[in-house]
């Protein structure tokens, strides 16, 4: 019954604003190409802070790959404020294992080869002050903190003076059962998503809170019902930059718990940053904390925070790699996840400091320093530290569009992040690097 | 504004710093256990759509929709006598309590003397009366110690126990005699109230350990009270030294028949007063009770030595040597025969046979005493059992209206029965009523016994020995077949003659040969199977949600194997709603025949890679061959832990009984059948075991600690919320043929699940003892918690789809080798949480 209150909302939302730019004559058409190419290097002389030889992997303990990955981004303006979009990703194009002489190399993820991706197709609808967007689509709520997601989404927006309002509907991809047949698909098991927003600008200041409400019935019989509300501010002041970000959840996993109970959600995510360029030097700070469950696991309260698994850090281990995610941040594998969700019952907080300098016009340097630890120790066997990271990032500009980047980082891992991470000794804290190289270019 | 953020933030951060209540283990701990059914299913039929088709499912499931995996212990092996009686190293045993313990007589002297047995208020010994204590409160254990025995049990794994009692334990005198008349203790039929509230409790316990409870009416080649007494290491005096002689000599079994004693071979389950209802002419308060029969008779009635019988037994060891000399301690032996004469039946024809279930088909009494409970009615026609005092008598001199023997015994079993089922359905972690612990249905000594006598009986006017001389002579020849028929006639090893006083002294004047033949065939059809259903039948009035559990008999049919014609099985006992076949599986474990013989040895290839499955299989297909399909559990297997000599298991930490242990679960584990390790003692010794017939099964060993663990603490599923698909555990002792780059599977368990059917959710032990540095979990679906208080993981898979298969997996967490991809790590009473439930991982959404 309550997928079909959903339902209907949506049709009604594409009914609304898709229906009148329907009727309208159709204009000449106007396509644009563009998009991204990386190729990237890394290397990383451990994954697991301890060389003892993996005992399954032939290949050892160090990390190495050259890997390219292109991204077009189509865009097609079909007049009278239609446009269509579509993105894919051709990667992950690893230099080692792509062999164009095979007989597919569109393999299964899984698999080695080349894959591909739809990463965004979708079509939208712009107004003077308003826009809607249909289809497959990027979408983040302000923080980014806990949807920052491609899903299949309707989203909104309409502006009033300095306020906006927005509101999104949405389904994640179904993962139990409903076979391969249309016929047999269904609501009852998907996984739903509904948001409502405001933004106020106040000048300098920007102030945006929005809420949302998951309905997630794939846990069959063990419904997830999660309401999010986020808060984004933003300041800015010349070339101060501050943002103060929170998102807090209540819910109910119902039938989840110990002996079939319900588990009671109440979890957080907060960021506090600021950064600012003085000439060719510049600083940044971010803060990022996850709330952490109790000790107790399955009982009537779940404390951890269920996210997106992204923040505003620019660690290259510790949290995504912004030169490229490969999933293997630090960060995501300390937690698991839930479906689209990235969550960690220990909790975790990521304190940084950046300092930068251009060292020559097309030289930008840029030290990042970092901590980490959990926030409940009994959930990483009674350890609290993470670790400490140290990075230095450097890119060279060749062109506006085209850039080289050439990477390190050191991490010291701390006992936290030991016990989840060495699947051997779960003590072993041997310090870890890596660098990265490679060119990005946009077009 | 600007204000409020902090605030707000504060207090998002309070919210979710608040934890919340300990996990609720001990709720759902609480439903663990739960009301146990053999369900049935079924399906409209399509010639007459208004009616069913119903079939029986060879599953035992809970209230809670879950199939229950039976992983069970007899509780205990010691209670085959009552704590009253006196079993001590260096001592003689006594069947009753003795009165002063510190008099060298009390403790070595045979018979015993009067001063040391209890007494009746007039001054007469108990024994002549029957009235001696006997109680079994406190077997198993004190119920004091019950918390740390079951704790125990459940720290072992074992989800339910064999509850053993017996009918002596219920029932242990006379009904309607003085002394339950006068004592509250007792009902007017005799019924031990105080044992009845002790079995109680000990059933209420268990619900608290997780642990379901099986009654168990046991009992072992029928009574404790048929018995005989010998000397484990006999010795005699040689030239002024004692010498011991050799184990298998005929002077070692010769001498082990002679006093001073300190063991005895004997039965258990029913009461004394049974025993005399079966055996009328027996005289049960003979002072010489327990000793071997023919020791009697090398004494004359006059008190003066047998030298006839001696001058023959002397002929025939000289024979036998080759020497033409008696041996040389036979002078020895002379002057330790007793002192005065006693009769056949003033003992039972028990012999101290190492493998006593050899006495079951040996003995005439034992075969007696089963011939009158299954078929008294028709071995015995002209026996009654005398309304106006409970006395068996002929027909003749009995009350008109009288029970024939089947009747009296069976109703008298049953009302015992009845008395438990009374208490044991207040409890639903009951999950049945084991009828009889391995009835014998081999009567090979009654047959002959009745052909005897209807021998004797068919020529009236001849009734002396020679037709018996004439066999024995025949078959042995001349000189030593009337040597040994000499010795058989005096130590009155068998009834030489068919006069009737003879017959009535050996209890075989009133046997019907027709019958005593054919009870042998059919036995298992004719007369087990009527008795299942009475009993079955009379327990389900008392408990309607009774499971009834049965046993294959000990019979002919069990040496031959089923017949291709012909055959009379023994199938499903009728108008009982709920069975279970409860076979019992002990392979090649027992000591060699022989009187008082060594404990048995085995070299490495005897039980290193043995693979028992076939054998196993072989058990389980008698269910739905012949009993409509029902559940089986094998209630009981189990392995001595004194091969090679006590001393050289216990230093080699029972290597070989481990093995075999470890084997026989690796069977039970792949045909995915239950079953119920034989078993536990809390007063397990290194000299007598469980103080039963030298049996020392226990995994409780001497020092009271678990021993050899690592073959039965096992990880197992106690519940699946599917049906079991298959499991396996491999221990340490697991044979594993290395593979080059492959991971030992040491402790590695994998179980594989039908779709789930229950909400509840499926209950996998995890022992500690395995997993002392903890586990990782791999689960298909779902998610997973761990009580590490009971060792217990709560798997909860999610998905429905039709032809689902759940898996999950348990493999050490060493801090050798890694594991990837697990669900959950779990140490020390923490939780790490990988991949919890991996089918959402693999649908999730591109982040």
């Amino acid at each position: 019954m309550k997928s079909t209150r959903y339902t209907s909302a949506l049709i009604a939302l594409f009914l609304t604003f898709a229906g009148p730019s329907a009727a309208k004559e159709a204009p000449q058409s106007k396509t644009t190409l563009s998009g991204q190419i990386v190729t990237v290097g890394h290397y990383r002389n451990d994954t697991d802070f301890d060389a003892t030889e993996r005992f399954d992997d032939v290949d050892g303990q160090t990390d190495a790959q050259i890997a390219t990955f292109f991204a077009p981004h189509l865009r097609i303006e079909a007049g009278q404020g239609i446009e269509v979009h579509y993105e894919l990703e051709l990667g992950w194009n690893a230099w080692s294992r792509n062999n164009p002489g095979a007989p597919n190399q569109f393999l299964p993820s899984d698999d080695a080869g080349l894959a591909l991706r739809h990463k965004q197709a979708y079509a939208e609808w712009k107004g003077e002050d308003a826009w809607v967007k249909i289809g497959f689509q990027h979408y983040q709520d302000p923080t980014g903190l806990f949807l920052n997601h491609h899903a299949g989404v309707i989203s909104g927006n309409w502006t009033f003076g300095k306020a906006s309002f927005s509101a999104m509907g949405g389904q994640l991809p179904d993962s139990t059962y409903e076979g391969v047949s249309i016929r047999e698909d269904n609501f009852a098991t998907d996984s739903f998503v509904a948001g409502l927003g405001a933004r106020y600008d106040f000048g300098e200041m920007q102030y945006e809170i929005r809420g949302y409400t998951v309905l997630d019935e794939r846990n069959l019989d063990r419904p997830l019902k999660l309401h999010t509300g986020v808060l984004d501010i933003d300041n800015k002041r010349g070339t101060l930059v501050c943002w103060v970000q929170a998102a807090v959840q209540t819910g109910v996993w119902e039938n989840s718990g110990i002996g079939g109970g319900d588990q009671k959600i109440g979890a957080w995510a907060a960021q506090i940053g600021s950064k600012m360029d003085i000439g060719r030097f510049a600083w940044r700070i971010n803060f990022v904390a996850l709330s952490a469950d109790d000790a107790f696991d399955g009982n009537d309260v779940a404390g951890n925070f269920l996210g997106s698994g992204k923040n505003q850090s620019h660690t290259m281990f510790l949290t995504e790699d912004e030169a490229r995610d490969r999933y293997d941040n630090l960060d995501e594998r300390l937690g698991s996840t839930w479906g689209p969700y990235s969550t960690n019952r220990a909790g975790l907080m990521v304190v940084e400091l950046g300092l930068g300098a251009r060292i020559l016009d097309n030289w930008n340097m840029r030290i990042v320093g970092a901590y980490s630890q959990a926030f409940e120790k009994e959930n990483a066997f009674g350890e609290e530290v993470v670790g400490t990271e140290i990075a230095l990032l450097q890119r060279f500009s060749l062109t506006d569009r085209a850039s080289l980047f050439l990477n390190g980082f050191a991490f010291l891992p701390g006992p936290a992040a030991a016990a989840r991470i060495n699947d051997i000794d779960r003590t072993a804290t041997e310090s870890l690097f890596g660098v990265a190289t490679g060119m990005q270019a946009q077009f | 504004m600007k204000n409020r953020v902090p605030f707000l933030l504060l207090a998002l951060f309070a919210t979710a710093c608040s934890g919340g209540e300990t996990p609720a283990y001990d709720a759902l701990w609480d439903k663990s256990t739960s009301r146990v059914t053999t369900p049935t299913t079924a399906q409209l039929r399509l010639d007459a759509p208004d009616d069913v088709v119903t079939h029986q499912r060879p599953h035992m499931m809970d209230d809670h929709g879950r199939y229950v995996h039976m992983r069970g212990i007899n509780v205990s092996g010691s209670h085959k006598a009552p704590p009253t009686e006196v079993h001590e190293l260096g001592m003689r045993p006594s069947r009753y309590p003795l009165e002063d313990l510190e008099d060298e007589d009390c403790r070595n002297a045979f018979p015993i003397p009067d001063k040391c047995v209890e007494k009746n208020e007039d001054g007469t010994p108990c024994t002549s009366t029957d009235t001696c204590t006997v109680d079994y409160v406190g077997s198993p254990f004190p119920i004091e110690d019950a918390d740390r025995w079951y704790g125990e049990m459940a720290r072992l794994g074992f989800n339910s126990v064999r509850l053993i009692t017996n009918w002596e334990s219920i029932q242990p005198y006379k009904p309607g005699s003085p002394k339950c008349l006068e004592d509250e203790r007792y009902t007017d039929e005799c019924y031990d109230l105080e044992y009845l509230e002790y079995y109680e409790q000990v059933i209420a316990k268990a619900k608290e350990y997780g642990i379901y409870v099986l009654v168990d009416m046991h009992q072992d080649i029928f009574s404790r009270h048929l018995m005989v007494n010998y000397n484990e290491t006999p010795t005699y005096e040689l030239g002024g030294r004692q010498v011991e002689p050799e184990r298998g000599t005929i002077e070692h079994i010769l001498y082990s028949l002679l006093p001073p004693y300190t063991d005895w071979v004997r039965g258990h389950g029913a009461p004394r007063w049974v025993v005399q209802t079966c055996l009328p002419e027996k005289d049960l308060n003979s002072k010489y009770w327990g000793m071997f029969r023919a020791g009697g008779q090398l004494t004359t009635p006059e008190g003066a030595v047998n030298l006839e019988l001696l001058n023959n037994v002397q002929s025939l060891l000289t024979t036998l040597t080759g020497s033409g000399e008696p041996p040389e301690w036979f002078g020895d032996f002379i002057s330790r025969i007793p002192t005065e004469h006693f009769e056949p039946n003033e003992t039972a024809d028990i012999l101290p046979l190492s493998p006593w279930v050899l006495d079951g088909v040996l003995s005439l009494d034992i075969n007696r005493c089963f011939a009158a409970l299954f078929a008294g009615d028709e071995v015995f026609p002209n026996l009654r059992v005398d309304t106006a005092d409970g006395v068996t008598k002929h027909i003749d001199d009995a009350t008109a209206g009288s029970p024939d023997l089947r009747t009296y015994l069976q109703g008298e079993y049953i009302g015992v029965y009845r008395q438990l089922a009374q208490r044991a359905k207040k409890y639903d972690h009951v999950i049945g009523y084991d009828v009889m612990n391995e009835p014998v249905g081999a009567f090979i000594m009654l047959a002959i016994g009745g052909l005897f006598a209807d021998l004797a009986a068919a020529d009236p006017d001849n009734p002396d020995e020679e037709p018996v001389r004439d066999l024995v002579v025949n078959l042995l020849g001349d000189e030593l077949g009337a040597q040994i028929f000499d010795v058989i006639k005096g130590m009155a090893l068998l009834p030489t003659d068919g006069r009737p006083e003879t017959l009535a002294k050996w209890g075989i004047d009133n046997i019907d040969m027709g019958a005593a033949l054919a009870i042998n065939f059919g036995f298992e059809a004719n007369y087990l199977q009527p008795f299942y259903e009475n009993v079955g039948q009379a327990i389900q009035d008392e408990d309607p949600n009774a499971i009834i559990w049965f046993e294959p008999a000990t019979s002919i049919r069990l040496i031959t194997g089923p017949q291709r014609f012909w055959d009379m099985p023994l199938t499903r006992p009728q108008g009982i709603k709920q069975l279970v076949y409860a076979p019992h599986w002990y392979p090649d474990i027992y000591p060699r025949p022989g009187l008082n013989s060594a404990p048995r040895n085995f070299n490495d290839d005897e039980w290193l890679y043995r693979d028992f499955t076939e054998d196993l299989k072989h058990h389980l297909e008698e269910a739905p061959a012949w009993m409509g399909n029902i559940p089986v559990v094998f209630g009981e297997f189990g392995t001595y832990f004194t091969f090679n000599g006590v001393e050289t298991a216990a230093a080699t930490g029972y290597e070989i009984s481990s093995h075999v242990l470890n084997s026989y679960y690796e069977a039970f584990e792949t045909l995915g059948v239950g079953n119920m390790v034989w078993c536990f003692s809390a007063t397990n010794t290194a000299e007598y075991g469980e103080s039963w017939n030298h049996e020392d099964f226990s995994i409780i060993g001497p020092d009271q600690e678990p021993r050899a663990w690592p073959a039965y603490v096992r990880t197992y599923a106690r519940a699946t919320s599917g049906k079991k698909l298959s499991e396996q555990f491999n221990s340490q002792y697991h044979f594993w043929d290395p593979e080059y780059g492959e991971r030992p599977p040491e402790r590695h368990y994998d179980l594989t699940m039908g779709r789930r059917e229950s909400d509840a959710p499926t209950e996998i032990f995890v022992p500690a003892l395995q997993y002392p540095e903890g586990f990782y979990l791999w689960i298909s679906d779902g998610h997973a918690y761990f009580d590490a208080d009971r060792q217990v993981v709560y798997w909860y898979p999610t998905k429905d789809a039709p032809g689902t298969t759940h898996r999950a997996r348990v493999e050490p967490h060493t801090g050798k080798v890694e594991a990837l991809g697990w669900s959950y790590l779990f140490k020390d009473g923490k939780v790490l949480v990988g991949s919890p439930d991996p089918s959402l991982v693999r649908g999730g959404v591109d982040r």
